[in-house]
């Protein structure tokens, strides 16, 4: 394999990777998963019993979400994927905001209210949740806006 | 860019539902196009074109601003 080849084989990989979805199908189980997730969620918070299994739930909340988020509409068309592709776009930029401000906010509220918390970064599954969340809401608002 | 797609529509006689089923795309990809909200690939224009047997340039025209 001579070196333009070897770059051929290269582009035609990073090409199906990042035209990767799932089927319409997945969608369905996708939020399902997430449901079941949340209400294990819930669950876990009142007993103390399974509380040892939050992060696990954490975990596959964001996991349900990304099935979702990664699913392929009943007709993905090339405007869905235009539609998709500002979605994430947006929130990109909306996750990076929020990592930014919301500690500060936070921050500020609990001075004003007389605390004396200091300055806490978010944690990963905060920023992550936001993010997914964002597309989600954007994605089916630009549908609805088409 | 402005188009002609609902004028081109009218003539076959055909609603937004059976233009998309012909060319593979939603109904609102087609109203959205008519509506100058959404320009198409250039695939999706030369299927257009063979729907309606007609060039692209003849129902899609450049306006002063593009």
């Amino acid at each position: 394999m001579n070196l333009q080849q070897f770059l051929e084989c290269e582009r035609k990989g990073f090409d199906r990777l990042i035209h990767f979805q799932f089927s319409n199908k997945w969608k369905s189980i996708g939020l399902i998963g997430f449901v079941l997730v949340l209400t294990g969620l819930f669950i876990s918070k009142n007993f103390d019993a399974v509380s040892q299994f939050r992060p696990m739930l954490r975990a596959l909340l964001l996991v349900a979400l990304l099935i979702v988020s990664i699913s392929k509409d009943k007709q993905e068309d090339e405007l869905v994927k235009l539609l998709r592709a500002q979605s994430y776009v947006f929130s990109f930029i909306a996750g990076v905001l929020y990592a930014l401000i919301q500690p500060l906010v936070t921050f500020a509220v609990v001075r004003w209210l007389g605390g004396n918390e200091l300055l806490q970064p978010l944690s990963s599954f905060q920023v992550l949740i936001f993010m997914l969340m964002i597309q989600l809401m954007i994605f089916h608002y630009l549908k609805s806006m088409r | 860019m402005k188009n002609t797609i609902k004028v081109q529509r009218a003539i076959l006689d055909i609603t937004q539902e059976e233009l998309a089923k012909k060319i593979g795309v939603s109904r609102q990809t087609i109203n959205s196009i008519e509506k100058n909200r959404y320009i198409p690939s250039t695939v999706l224009a030369l299927k257009l074109s063979k729907v309606f047997s007609r060039p692209v340039n003849e129902f899609f025209e450049l306006e002063p601003q593009d």
